[in-house]
């Protein structure tokens, strides 16, 4: 009697094994499949995500508004709601809010508006150090390497003088990770910006409008202008991530305006 | 095109007015502005616009403006600054404007030290984001120049009366004149503050023969453009040791699967 070895089961007369070598022969390719498997698996499913937001625009007509001058011109700064647009979302209206932080009364004429140097953005988290930046040898804006720093670009207004002051920051950076205005398109309507200056002054502004733009669609005149009524733009990258060109098709922007 | 008759004047006292023509407020497009430059030493004028006085007791090394004049053309004439009308000017000139133009009428003297006035068309085209324009114009009873920043030579072998022109970054230019290929400095240096988006128009005035040589300039602001875009994100971090883990598989990978295949098809063909 033939006895089964151990893990061998006995073979039926006339029939053949594999030989051993075809057998590894076959195990070659199989393992190969695998390996590139397991290595496109972990290209889709480990590798980090692009940090730009899609959003969808909100409170154009009432940014557009912004670019024409007060009518009156004693005005220092327009109120939110004369700025606000009628179809926004069901926020509070910034007039409508008594925010406890706000001072009593008026002490007497605002100090005028200096160089930024904080800006915080509650809704987010963002508390955020602002430096002057200007434009770069193709002449765009000179974004400030360190993406946990916001550049105000310093040869428009600063924030709460007449026309469009202009805040910018990565959106991330292949080297440092993602960046502190990163996630600018989740701000609505009336979402507090809060602007510290030079001199220690606070200025608060109310988000009028969220905007997306491919990138040359961007309406750079609109948002750089240095005339009508003094406003606030945080501007990002969004939209798309190029891989090999390492940017973005997008840009996002949001416009706020002075509170008192 | 604009046509300038200058008519010459006759040897004598000039003197310039100094009080600004206070024109009502015209609609800009039909309208043309004019800055005046008072380029000749030790005079002062009044300047006159179609027979009508608009710069009185007019100082040399200033200048005046911007007038808004309606387009079209405009006699303008220069007289003693105790002159009571336009009568006896000692330089005049008709002047073409085009609306919404801007124009300098520089009184000054010309290479061989005559009295004159020069139009000049300026440039008010946008500045680019960053940018700032300088404008020298050569007014002056001297030779040919060149003009200096940082002492590099920026503008060469500049003649009476003509201009060159730079767009340079914003910020503050050292700026001189030299003779013509030379070292030797005629004006300066000075210290120009050219903010950004705007134009500032520099003239060279005076005579190097009495030593009175010097700059007058004024600035025309608000010519800035936006700049071009906001480049604001690199893309995630890349993580060098996924990356490598990657490739590893992937070679190894590659490399079983190939010469596997050598294998099997090495046995099957036996």
């Amino acid at each position: 009697m033939i006895r089964a070895r151990s893990g061998r089961f006995p073979r039926r007369p006339g029939a053949t094994r594999p030989s051993r070598s075809r057998r590894r022969a076959a195990t070659g390719p199989a393992a190969g499949a695998l390996l590139i498997a397991v290595a496109a698996a972990l290209w889709v499913g480990c590798r980090p995500e692009p940090a730009g937001q899609t959003v969808s625009s909100v409170g154009v007509s009432g940014a557009l508004e912004l670019t024409v001058a007060a009518a009156s011109s004693t005005t220092a700064r327009p109120t939110a709601v004369a700025a606000a647009e009628p179809s926004a979302p069901p926020t509070s209206q910034p007039s409508a809010e008594s925010d406890s932080s706000a001072p009593a009364g008026p002490a007497g004429p605002p100090p005028p508006a200096a160089t930024p140097a904080r800006v915080r953005v509650p809704e987010l988290g963002v508390d955020a150090a602002v430096i002057p930046v200007g434009v770069d040898g193709n002449g765009d804006v000179q974004v400030p390497d360190d993406v946990g720093t916001v550049g105000w670009y310093r040869f428009g207004p600063v924030p709460g003088a007449t026309g469009s002051a202009v805040l910018v920051g990565h959106v991330d950076d292949h080297l440092q990770g993602v960046g502190v205005l990163a996630r600018i398109g989740d701000l609505n309507p009336g979402d507090r910006i809060e602007i510290v200056d030079d001199n220690g002054d606070a200025r608060t502004f109310a988000v009028v409008s969220r905007e997306q733009w491919a990138k040359d669609g961007t309406p750079m005149a609109r948002l750089f202008d240095r005339g009508g009524q003094p406003r606030l733009v945080l501007m990002t990258c969004g939209g798309a991530f190029d891989r090999s060109r390492l940017s973005y098709d997008d840009n996002i922007a949001v416009t706020a305006v002075p509170v008192t | 095109m604009r046509r300038i008759a200058a008519a010459t004047a006759a040897a004598g006292s000039l003197v310039i007015a100094t009080a600004l023509f206070s024109a009502s407020p015209a609609a800009a497009a039909d309208t043309a502005e004019v800055f005046v430059v008072h380029g000749i030493p030790g005079l002062t004028v009044d300047v006159y616009v179609d027979g009508k006085r608009a710069l009185d007791d007019f100082a040399p090394e200033t200048t005046a403006g911007p007038l808004d004049l309606p387009a079209g053309s405009h006699a303008v004439a220069i007289t003693a600054a105790d002159a009571v009308d336009a009568s006896n000017p000692v330089l005049a000139a008709d002047a073409d404007l085009a609306a919404g133009n801007s124009y300098s009428l520089v009184a000054h003297l010309s290479a061989d030290g005559t009295p004159t006035l020069t139009p000049y068309s300026n440039d008010i085209s946008a500045v680019g984001a960053g940018q700032a324009r300088l404008v020298v114009r050569h007014d002056a009873a001297a030779p040919a120049v060149d003009v200096r920043a940082g002492g590099a030579v920026v503008l060469s072998n500049v003649t009476n009366p003509n201009q060159g022109s730079l767009t340079v970054p914003a910020g503050t230019v050292n700026a001189d004149v030299v003779l013509a290929g030379t070292s030797t400095v005629a004006i300066g240096p000075a210290n120009l503050d050219l903010a950004e988006g705007s134009a500032t128009f520099v003239h060279a005035v005076g005579s190097a023969a009495d030593g009175t040589l010097t700059l007058v300039s004024f600035v025309i602001p608000d010519l800035h453009s936006a700049p071009g875009g906001v480049p604001a994100g690199t893309g995630p971090v890349d993580d060098p040791a996924l990356g490598v883990a990657i490739a590893a598989l992937l070679v190894a990978g590659v490399v079983l699967f190939a010469v596997g295949s050598r294998r099997r098809v090495a046995h099957r063909s036996r």
